[in-house]
């Protein structure tokens, strides 16, 4: 028989355009539909005097990274480059949000990248947080105050393991939705 | 429900071939296979759930987004099981390279790695050592110098034996290179008079002590100091902990003669 190993999930990377701008609409909206002591805004976007140097003397991760792809002689030219044929993957902006157990750490995209159309509210990859009805019905006014357009609710029928949900997007057009689970 | 703890409900990823990437996630990953089309409003879709609770429901679609740079998902696993899951993945040729840990900047306590999905999807897989143990560098009895080679307020970094000689007014210590948070390896910051931990910022006073307004770790280990015909000599066979009432207690240097 197969081993069924413990898998939690435990974190999500996300990428934004402008790491400021997420905080605020994380930490405010997510403050306001689970309580500010649920969620946590961490900015790390080289902080420290330490990783400042650090990215001085390395050239962000991407020096490093050429050193290992040399010693496992693999070519990755072509890729994400600085320019000097390295790649970079440098991870010195980046910023994290926490709602409650999930760890979304927020990487500044380090190019422009094409974003799903502004009237396009529902799509994939897409993350989805837990809410009961009054939570939600909360929440869509909290996106109203703040100008965020959305889709829903949606009521889903069964064998969905959701009832209703709600379909929105962060600034950088990251595909989020409220859920009301089924046997909730 | 006002108490259920609040965490992803659920992960939606594009896939190109459902049945296919059915397979990676239950045969290969090894998450529990909730079932088929669960989810009537979205695409062709299959649905797992992890231990903790999670939905990752995958949907098919024609053309699938590549992840940006740095993009991934983490799922955390006891190391046992880990260790299953890994081996499985690169057997079956789904492992990717995972530069943080080529290049050493994992705390020992840390094991991670990367793998693609079939449609390169990255995921990291992390197991955190149950046992935290701040390892002893077993280098023997290291002499580290003379007596007059260590002025006071000096910190030198004795390579060979894995410690920092501290010497202050009040006496000489030699402490473990290894940081008590994660076990990383700790780096002096002469400028600054403190200790420095590069993976996730932790900083000790030349006594060993954390420097936060909450510290969250104990102080930095010890190792037992002898002077031996005017020589410092330090037995890096057993690593000891440190109490935070006891930071200030140093080995007192016997005075020079001449």
């Amino acid at each position: 028989m197969a081993h069924n190993p413990m898998i939690e999930y435990d974190h999500a990377v996300i990428r934004a355009n402008d790491l400021k701008v997420a905080e605020r609409f994380y930490g405010r909206i997510f403050s306001e539909i689970y309580g500010a002591e649920k969620v946590e805004i961490d900015h790390r976007a080289t902080d420290t005097t330490e990783s400042y140097l650090h990215t001085m003397r390395t050239g962000g991760t991407g020096r490093r990274v050429q050193q290992a792809d040399t010693t496992r002689g693999i070519n990755r030219h072509g890729e994400e480059t600085d320019g000097q044929g390295m790649r970079v993957v440098g991870a010195n902006a980046q910023g994290s949000v926490k709602i409650g157990g999930a760890l979304m750490p927020v990487f500044l995209a380090r190019k422009h990248e094409q974003e799903p159309p502004p009237e396009q509210l529902r799509g994939t990859p897409r993350h989805a947080f837990p809410v009961t009805e009054e939570q939600l019905a909360n929440a869509m006014e909290v996106l109203r105050k703040y100008d965020v357009d959305f889709e829903g609710p949606v009521e889903h029928p069964a064998p969905s393991l959701a009832r209703k949900s709600v379909y929105f997007k962060d600034p950088s057009s990251n595909f989020l939705e409220l859920a009301v689970p089924r046997d909730e | 429900m006002a108490d259920r703890p609040i965490h992803f409900y659920k992960l939606m990823l594009e896939v190109s071939d459902l049945e296919r990437s059915e397979k990676y996630y239950r045969a290969d990953l090894g998450l529990e296979f909730i079932g088929r089309d669960l989810w009537p409003g979205d695409p062709s879709n299959a649905t797992f759930r992890t231990t903790d609770g999670a939905y990752v429901e995958l949907v098919e679609v024609a053309e699938v987004k590549p992840d940006g740079a740095g993009v991934h998902r983490n799922f955390m696993l006891p190391e046992e099981d880990y260790w299953v899951v890994y081996k499985r993945l690169k057997e079956r040729g789904w492992e990717r390279p995972n530069y943080r840990t080529e290049m050493g900047v994992r705390s020992a306590t840390e094991v991670t790695c990367s793998v693609y999905d079939p449609d390169h999807h990255r995921l990291q897989l992390t197991a955190w050592r149950n046992e935290y143990v701040i390892p002893a560098a077993e280098r023997g009895k290291v002499v580290a110098g003379r007596i007059e080679d260590f002025p006071v307020g000096t910190v030198t970094h004795v390579r060979e034996g894995g410690f920092f000689l501290v010497r202050s007014a009040n006496g000489m210590l030699a402490l473990n290179q290894v940081c008590t948070h994660l076990q990383c390896t700790l780096a002096y910051q002469p400028q600054h008079y403190q200790f420095f931990c590069y993976c996730h910022n932790r900083r000790f006073q030349r006594n060993g002590e954390q420097v936060a307004i909450r510290p969250d770790v104990q102080p930095l280990n010890r190792y037992a100091i002898a002077f031996v015909d005017g020589q410092v000599v330090v037995d890096t066979d057993t690593s000891l902990a440190c109490a935070p009432e006891d930071v200030d207690r140093m080995v007192p240097v016997p005075q020079l003669v001449g």
